[in-house]
């Protein structure tokens, strides 16, 4: 029963009505209170919904302005270059201690 | 001049049709000269500037996936920097003068701060709950309501069965989010 209530809200709000629907429930809203209040309620809701994905899309936007971390292959290659040369280098003391 | 049109409409297409890489794009587009512009112009920072020019892309998207721009008079150069215009009118609450054709767009067109769209404190409070709606709800109201996207659309794109599903899941949400609001407003008394 409420979801009725609160899809013909929903349906008046996005102007889905049909204009003789529309007439009625203006004139059910004058009579009702309550009625007029959902309208209102909703119209906020959806207001708000908006105003947060906008402040979202903001924040993607601001985001974007940060520059990218770019990976720095010349520091990559000097550093695994020293692993390998330490490596190469252990395994040389190592085997001739062992011989 | 026809042929930058004519990217652009292209640019307003594929953002329409959901690619918001497509708006990063033209935000770092034209973003650089925008800033100058601004800076020059009303002599504002930086800082002020930017938001500007950020809130400026924002109406821009609102207008585009809400139908409201269809198709460009001008470049979309021109028309980004009539919103950012009004809306460092609107923040620095001084008159700007517009040329005509600017102040079509802004008249006809969302050209508004992004901080200035809520416009109470229970719409205010609606946009703070959205952090505790969960999924699928924030997703199928993004989806509805900001991007503009059709309920089959969002059935095809959440793997629903179909869009009776999704308006009833979107009417649910609803009806928690305007719960959540109602006792909000009773707990804590304010109106």
């Amino acid at each position: 029963m409420v979801e009725n209530r609160w899809n013909q809200i929903d349906r008046y709000v996005n102007g889905s009505m049909s204009q003789e629907e529309q007439t009625a429930f203006e004139q059910r809203m004058r009579e009702n209170l309550g009625l007029a209040e959902g309208v209102h309620l909703h119209r906020d809701i959806l207001a708000g919904i908006e105003f947060r994905f906008m402040q979202d899309l903001k924040q993607r936007l601001i985001l974007a302005d940060k520059p990218e971390r770019k990976i720095n292959w010349k520091t990559v290659a000097i550093v695994l270059g020293g692993i390998l040369v330490a490596a190469a280098a252990g395994a040389a003391v190592y085997y001739y201690l062992v011989q | 001049m026809e042929q930058t049109y004519t990217q652009d409409q292209a640019l307003i297409q594929q953002i329409r049709s959901g690619d918001e890489a497509s708006l990063v794009k033209i935000y770092k587009e034209h973003r650089p000269a925008f800033l100058q512009w601004a800076q020059s112009s009303y002599r504002i920072d930086e800082e002020k500037a930017a938001d500007a020019f950020q809130d400026a892309v924002v109406c821009l998207y609102r207008n585009i996936v809400q139908g409201k721009l269809e198709s460009l008079t001008s470049s979309l150069k021109t028309y980004l920097f009539a919103i950012g215009k009004n809306i460092i009118r609107k923040k620095l609450q001084q008159p700007v003068a517009l040329e005509s054709d600017e102040l079509w767009m802004v008249e006809n067109l969302h050209a508004e701060p992004v901080d200035q769209f809520a416009t109470n404190d229970r719409q205010r409070l609606v946009a703070r709950l959205m952090n505790t709606i969960g999924e699928p709800c924030k997703s199928i109201l993004e989806l509805f309501y900001f991007r503009g996207f059709s309920m089959e659309a969002i059935a095809a794109r959440l793997q629903y069965k179909n869009e009776n599903v999704v308006k009833t899941q979107k009417l649910r949400c609803l009806t928690n989010l305007k719960n959540m609001v109602r006792e909000r407003y009773q707990n804590e008394d304010f109106v």
